[in-house]
């Protein structure tokens, strides 16, 4: 197996392939200079995560964004409207018709 | 689909739009209202999709990709409009203690950090987010990085 750096990235991150997984790591066995550079970018991928905010939704903010999305759910998305004033609409027709 | 079980599938979503959100902009109540007025875009766009999709249906399997296909455009919708609040926003940017080195990135390089590192984005769905080639994928993912790590960067190269 020819090893390359979109390998060695997606090896890292856990996204190889599970089919080349075992591939990889039996090409690199004995490669000290790629194991080198396994271990650097996984230092730098713990360091890169440790920099992007994980902000964790509190129960209270959860409610708040809960509840002004059922909103603009009520606000917006006027389905069962629309569908009474058709069924109403076809009643009416129904009614006209058989006049 | 009835509103209820939309509301159910919003509500598994919440924390990473906050989340998302949060990465523009790390003010609680302005990240919240992020949120709202991204969702009624959204909402105002595709409603009539949105009435006619009918999960009542998926397995389990099937939900799980409904809901990261809603997640993934309604995060779209709050950057596009973070984009358009930018000087907005940066007033916000500039009181935060945290995370400085990442809030001192621009709005693309921070979501494509919290999209690729945090929500495990692939090549795919990021060309989607940000309506780009692969080429430029290439750049803003180098951009990221290196503006993220830069401060490391000089101190290694100092101490060495």
């Amino acid at each position: 197996m020819n090893v390359t750096y979109a390998h060695i990235n997606a090896y890292v991150r856990g996204v190889l392939p599970r089919e080349l997984e075992s591939k990889f790591e039996s090409a690199i066995q004995d490669d000290p200079k790629i194991q080198e550079i396994i271990e650097r970018k996984k230092d730098e991928l713990v360091l890169i995560n440790s920099l992007i905010p994980a902000r964790k939704t509190t129960k209270r903010t959860a409610t708040i964004i809960q509840n002004d999305l059922e909103l603009i759910n009520d606000e917006i998305l006027t389905e069962e409207k629309t569908s009474f004033l058709d069924k109403v609409a076809k009643v009416l027709d129904t009614t006209v018709l058989e006049f | 689909m009835k509103k209820e079980e939309l509301n159910s599938q919003l509500k598994i979503l919440i924390p990473n739009l906050e989340k998302f959100a949060y990465a523009m902009v790390p003010e609680e109540s302005v990240a919240l209202d992020l949120i709202s007025d991204a969702y009624s875009v959204f909402l105002v766009k595709n409603a009539d999709s949105i009435i006619k999709d009918e999960i009542e249906d998926l397995n389990s399997k099937e939900l799980s990709f409904y809901r990261k296909k809603l997640s993934h455009h309604i995060m779209k919708e709050i950057y596009q409009l973070a984009l358009k609040k930018g000087s907005m926003l940066k007033s916000e940017v500039n009181k935060v203690r945290e995370f400085k080195s990442f809030y001192e990135l621009d709005l693309r390089s921070r979501a494509f950090l919290i999209l690729s590192h945090t929500f495990g984005y692939k090549d795919q769905a990021l060309k989607s987010f940000f309506d780009c080639e692969a080429h430029d994928l290439i750049e803003y993912k180098h951009n990221a990085t290196c503006g993220l790590l830069k401060d490391y960067q000089d101190t290694r190269e100092v101490n060495v």
